[in-house]
């Protein structure tokens, strides 16, 4: 893009030098922004324009709220609809920068009579700031490097897939503003510790506050910034430029993050937030002595600090030490300690495990998310290093620091993105500047290609850190040659355009599929689109109670409450471990245990996505080993992962998966009358595609629930839990007849004891619920 | 001690003598508000922190006037020119100011 | 057959603790608390031979627990296991011996088979390690014997199954690994000592290029996915069958040790081609030397990015652009 930016302007031949850069400048950045803006609307163009995934729908759910009924009613919004029985204060555990930015846009929008829905505005919102991600990309670099450097980082942005992947047309996620913000602040901070303005720290601090509101990776920022002040006192390059902007950024950074409820006191609470106001307190006292030291002489300064220092530091020690013992400083939170030790969450948090995005990164990944800039990007780094300063500090630190977070997440590939834009852009401009401008002064001002070398040129110059290298060039005869020198630059141009198609296969392929709507491809290469969610949450919402309580993973709560507008047990904000892990155990226990849970929670629908006729992988039954585990987790003395095993520990649902899976409600959710099916001449019935198994157990019978709704492709799986007064008694032993395992014999017994007892209380409800009616 | 002692009062003099007259008055305006916030502590550990938010929000904005003011002092002092290019005193005035406008209207808000 | 020799042992037992002995037992229930308390305090780990083994285990009434280990830690039995086994187990003792949880219901104890061959005999044991759960009433279990051909032996899941079974929650307290720290101690104790002996020369410190080596090893490390070997532990290389050995894994999912390091190695060789490339173009030293530089560093890029992206195309499915190599 960047060829292409230089190649428009040089049709445009203004003569006057500062005219034409910025011209250029502005094209270009322009071009990133469209390139960047269209490459995300894969999705909008195949599908439609639709929220994708499972948080978006949640942001979109609150934004229409906010929308509907004010800004203060959102903030109090306590919304009893999820979470059953329990619900959730949602105005105080959101973050609401996303809904505030999205709401703002559309009252702007209808305030100037553009009638748009405010969904349309969510699906636009993250590939419009994607533009203003490159812009601030932009900024960020040329205050680092050179002007020429961030038109590369923009281009990179604009386009790289490890970004693309939060922020496509539908994915309204906070990831997506967040990343704007990150940059954004990250340019005020350079900027303010260039001049020392407390104006720019007080705008970083605005912008900080910006991405605290969007999002929980403001962590990253308030540990980042502190590190470069602590690395910039440790090689000695202590200034009172540095002390302005950052005792400025931190105290109204501080005061400013407390404003969102969902931070509350944290900033002053928790570990995470200390060694910022560590770092304040270090540097207060080293101005102090700076200040002291220009007043005196120097053996004299000596002897003070030598008895301040020591006193100082045992009462900071004592009082950090002191405050944690006492409680007042909460340790790490799980989720950033695992980070540390990488083991911890495998252990500990099973339910951090289970997230995909939080398993480590493979280099495959990296490459994926990254292509040619995971390979350039250390000889950034590499001249970055050499051609060190106070502001380069900081991206080297921000290299280091996301490269690690990166390794440990896949999730944090996300923040890894932009410096790696960042310095891949310096490598490949730091080449091509040196490659284009030789070639210029060596074949003198008259050719027609080096016109479109002479802009670029210029540009590099402008802002470029290293004039005596250009005076040397100027004066040095050409030594490489012509033909080597531009077979060269045809070749990084070569590389740049593979970069170029590869992000629009990778965003094609992988980061468009808006996965509430899935698509097949017929071996003639036919589309099919498979609506099955949504069919669903539409069948939930026209023809259940208002108030009917759904039970499913918890994968899938934000979308039945934003489409079928019902009550869930469980969603995807994953708060209360115990909850979910009751919803678990529900699920991995047999049928009439289940039933016990389900009644106890009031649940109406049961709701299980099954893949089986179709082949698609992400449904329960490949989730069910975590719901085992996090149920393991709160309840080990009801559900063992071991029972859900062969003997050979394997996990299967053919005939010689173990019986305790058979028989779990999950399974016989997601299997009922699928033996049945036949789904091809070849394979036999009950053929399961995405296991390639036949199942092991066919013809059972439902005691306690019933099929109220099947998808067309079978995906979602819709069951109605009956009310006690429905049972059909006589079933219960043909459906348990059908387990041959020695251990039910014993429950066989109790439960035909139950049954004779039973005709009785049972009578009873039915009488009590007649009389109620 | 003695040789701490002696360091101090030189330093007293030293203060005395160079330091212009416009940083003085900073510098009495700084120690105020150290007094203010030393006052704000003590209060919270005598009487306690029960309006959480009030408390910080009052011990914050007398931490971050004094935080500004000694921005305000440095890029003001003569001796620091070299180190803030482009910024006059009246520059580090005005973004004083602008600074105590967003500090006071956030404590406004926060103050509850 | 195992389960209803166990069944008629204990039923001797019990026949015979309650004819005639029944009073002496549960008095000298008291008392074996009591001796089982003194001797746990000295060690966490009881070591039982056979007679032991009867009095404090087969002997009934109890109201403790007994967790043992039934191992063989002689040196000419040759259990490299058992000695894991045995540090993960002491792990555990040692936790529950010093935690807030610690009480007379549960003992650790260790059977030798040198020493206690007869227990070994009597459970019809012959494997070892394994560990058995004695509950305070009752024989054990299948459940009791912990499966440590499925879960392992790690000091956590023998906590996790002492808390299934006996409801005991004991929160593993590893012991500082002390050779990682003391390897840390000693690694600092060398830098500072390096310092000191060249403090007057302390000019390295600023040598960027030092620095920047390790910045550049650093991300090598962590983007040829390092990290996700630490955390999986992949095998080095992947034998088939055949005999085949596969240096790549198939699907994009996962890695071999010695993947990782062949993308380290061309990721490190296209920047090397990059830096060759500036540096060349620099223009400073020989001309001659600054252009084999810029030819080197052209293949190094080239080249090795073409590998990279080959090796990548394999592992993606469809995947349709490739540079000089398929």
């Amino acid at each position: 893009m960047v060829q292409a930016g230089s190649k428009k302007s040089s049709v445009s031949k203004i003569n006057t030098k500062a005219g034409i850069s910025s011209l250029i400048i502005f094209v270009v950045l322009l071009l990133a922004w469209i390139a960047g803006f269209s490459s995300r609307l894969f999705a909008v163009i195949r599908f439609e324009s639709i929220i994708h995934e499972f948080d978006p729908w949640f942001n979109y759910r609150a934004t229409a709220y906010m929308v509907k009924h004010g800004f203060y009613n959102f903030l109090n919004w306590f919304d009893e609809r999820a979470w059953y029985p329990l619900g959730r204060i949602v105005g105080g555990t959101v973050y609401p920068g996303l809904m505030l930015t999205s709401g703002s846009i559309h009252y702007i929008l209808h305030l100037l009579h553009i009638n748009v829905h405010i969904r349309d505005v969510c699906v636009f919102l993250a590939p419009v700031f994607s533009g203003l991600t490159a812009i601030s990309t932009y900024f960020l670099t040329k205050e680092l490097w050179s002007a020429g450097a961030g038109l590369f980082a923009a281009c990179f942005i604009a386009i790289v897939p490890g970004y693309i992947s939060r922020s496509v047309a539908g994915s309204y996620d906070n990831e997506g503003i967040a990343i704007f913000a990150l940059q954004f602040t990250y340019f005020l901070w350079i900027k303010s510790v260039k001049t020392g303005s407390v104006f720019w720290a007080v705008a970083a601090s605005l912008s900080y506050f910006y991405m605290v509101s969007a999002w929980g990776g403001y962590v990253f920022i308030i540990n980042l910034i502190p590190l470069h002040v602590f690395v910039l006192l440790l090689m000695g390059r202590y200034s009172n430029r540095l002390f302005t902007s950052y005792t400025t950024f931190y105290i109204l950074g501080l005061i400013f993050s407390m404003q969102i409820p969902f931070v509350g006191f944290q900033p002053i609470r928790t570990s995470e937030h200390m060694a910022a106001g560590g770092v304040f307190a270090l540097l207060f006292a080293v101005g102090v002595l700076k200040y002291m030291q220009s007043m005196m002489s120097k053996s004299e300064f000596k002897s003070l600090v030598v008895f301040g220092g020591l006193i100082s530091a045992a009462v900071v020690f004592l009082g950090v030490v002191l405050l944690t013992y006492a409680g007042y400083v909460a340790p790490w939170s799980g989720r950033f300690y695992s980070l540390w030790d990488t083991g911890y969450a495998k252990i500990h948090i099973p339910i951090i495990a289970s997230v995909s995005e939080h398993q480590p990164t493979t280099w495959f990944s990296f490459f994926f998310d990254l292509h040619i800039l995971v390979a350039t990007f250390p000889a950034g780094l590499w001249y970055t290093i050499k051609n060190i300063n106070d502001e380069r500090v900081f991206v080297v630190l921000y290299a280091l620091s996301a490269v690690y977070f990166a390794g440990v997440m896949v999730r944090l590939m996300l923040t890894l993105t932009p410096v790696v834009c960042i310095l891949s852009g310096i490598a490949f401009s730091g080449l091509l500047e040196l490659f284009l401008r030789e070639d210029d002064s060596s074949r003198g001002e008259d050719s027609e290609e080096e016109e479109q070398s002479t802009p670029s040129k210029r540009l590099y110059d402008k802002a470029g850190k290293v004039p005596k290298m250009k005076h040397e060039q100027s004066r040095d005869t050409d030594n490489i040659g012509p033909n080597l020198r531009s077979i060269v630059t045809v070749v990084i141009l070569l590389l740049l355009m593979l970069f170029a198609v590869h992000c629009t296969w990778v965003t094609s392929n992988a980061y468009s599929s808006p996965s509430i709507v899935l698509a097949s491809y017929g071996s003639d290469g036919t589309r099919q689109i498979l609506d099955d969610f949504r069919e669903a949450y539409f069948w939930l919402s026209q023809n259940t109670a208002d108030d009917a309580r759904i039970m499913s993973w918890w994968d899938y709560g934000y979308q039945i409450a934003g489409m079928a507008n019902r009550t869930t047990l469980v969603d995807n904000n994953t708060w209360n471990n115990s909850h979910i892990a009751l919803v678990g155990k529900a699920m991995s226990s047999n049928e009439s245990a289940a039933y016990e849970i389900m009644t106890a929670l009031d649940v109406d629908y049961v709701l299980v996505i099954f893949g089986g006729v179709i082949g698609y992988s992400g449904d329960d039954i490949n989730k069910f080993l975590w719901m085992v585990r996090i149920a393991e987790g709160e309840h080990p003395k009801d559900i063992r992962e071991s029972d859900y095993f062969t003997e050979h520990g394997e996990f299967r649902v053919d005939a010689e998966g173990s019986p305790t899976l058979l028989n779990c409600l999950m399974y016989k959710l997601s299997y009922y009358r699928f033996g049945e099916l036949k789904l091809d001449y070849r394979s036999p019935a009950g053929f399961d595609r995405t296991r390639n198994a036949v199942i092991g157990h066919k013809d059972f019978q439902l005691t306690y629930l019933e099929e109220a709704y099947t998808t067309e492709h079978w995906l979602v799986r819709v069951y109605r839990v009956k009310k006690p007064d429905e049972f059909n008694r006589p079933r219960i032993p043909i459906a348990n007849r059908i387990v041959k395992s020695s251990n039910y014999i014993t429950k066989k017994n109790i439960k035909r004891k139950k049954g004779t007892i039973k005709n009785k209380p049972l009578v009873v409800k039915g009488k009590r619920l007649s009389s109620k009616q | 001690m003695a040789q701490i002692t002696t360091v101090l009062s030189k330093f007293y003099n030293e203060y005395k003598t160079r330091t212009p007259k416009r940083l003085k008055a900073i510098d009495a305006y700084l120690f105020y508000i150290l007094l203010t916030g030393i006052t704000q502590f003590i209060y919270c550990l005598l009487v306690g922190t029960f309006p959480f938010n009030s408390f910080l929000s009052g011990f914050i904005s007398s931490v971050s006037c004094f935080v500004l003011a000694v921005c305000l002092r440095l890029q003001v002092n003569p001796e620091n020119k070299t180190q803030f290019n482009g910024i006059s005193p009246e520059r580090g005035f005005a973004d004083f100011i602008f600074a105590h406008i967003v500090l006071h209207l956030v404590v406004m808000n926060f103050i509850g | 057959m195992k389960h209803l020799y166990l069944l008629l042992f204990f039923a001797l037992l019990i026949v015979l603790n309650v004819t005639g002995q029944q009073k002496r037992q549960s008095h000298n229930m008291a008392e074996r608390v009591q001796q089982l308390t003194d001797m746990a305090n000295k060690r966490a780990v009881l070591r039982f031979n056979a007679n032991r083994f009867k009095d404090f285990v087969k002997s009934t009434p109890r109201n403790y627990s007994v967790v043992i280990m039934f191992t063989a830690m002689a040196p000419q039995r040759q259990c490299q296991v058992c000695r894991h086994a045995s540090d993960e187990f002491t792990i555990v003792a040692n936790s529950f011996r010093y935690s807030q949880a610690y009480s007379n219901k549960l003992y650790f104890a260790v059977v030798d088979f040198d020493e206690g061959s007869d227990v070994f005999q009597m459970l019809r044991l012959n494997t070892a390690p394994v560990f058995i759960h004695f509950p305070p009433k009752g024989k054990p279990k299948t459940a009791d014997t912990m499966d440590i051909q499925r879960i392992g032996f790690a000091a956590e899941t023998i906590a996790k199954w002492i808390h299934e079974r006996t409801d005991i929650q004991i929160r593993v307290f590893r012991p500082p690994n002390y050779s990682g720290t003391f390897a840390l101690i000693i690694l600092f104790g060398i830098v500072a000592a390096f310092l000191y002996l060249r403090r007057n020369n302390l000019e390295f410190l600023y040598n960027k290029t030092m620095w920047g080596m390790g910045a550049l090893f650093f991300c090598f490390a962590m983007t040829s996915g390092q990290m996700w070997n630490h955390i999986r532990g992949p095998p080095f290389i992947h034998k088939n069958q055949n005999g085949q050995i596969a240096y790549i894994h198939g699907s994009s999912q996962g890695q071999f040790v010695f993947e990782t390091y062949i993308v380290m190695f061309l990721n490190a060789a296209v920047v090397l081609g990059i830096i060759l490339l500036t540096e060349s173009a620099r223009g400073k030293g020989d001309p001659k030397r600054r252009k084999i530089f810029a030819i080197v560093g052209l293949i190094l890029l080239s080249v090795f990015f073409s590998l990279l992206l080959s090796v990548f195309r394999t592992k993606t499915q469809g995947y349709p652009y490739s540079f000089l190599f398929k």
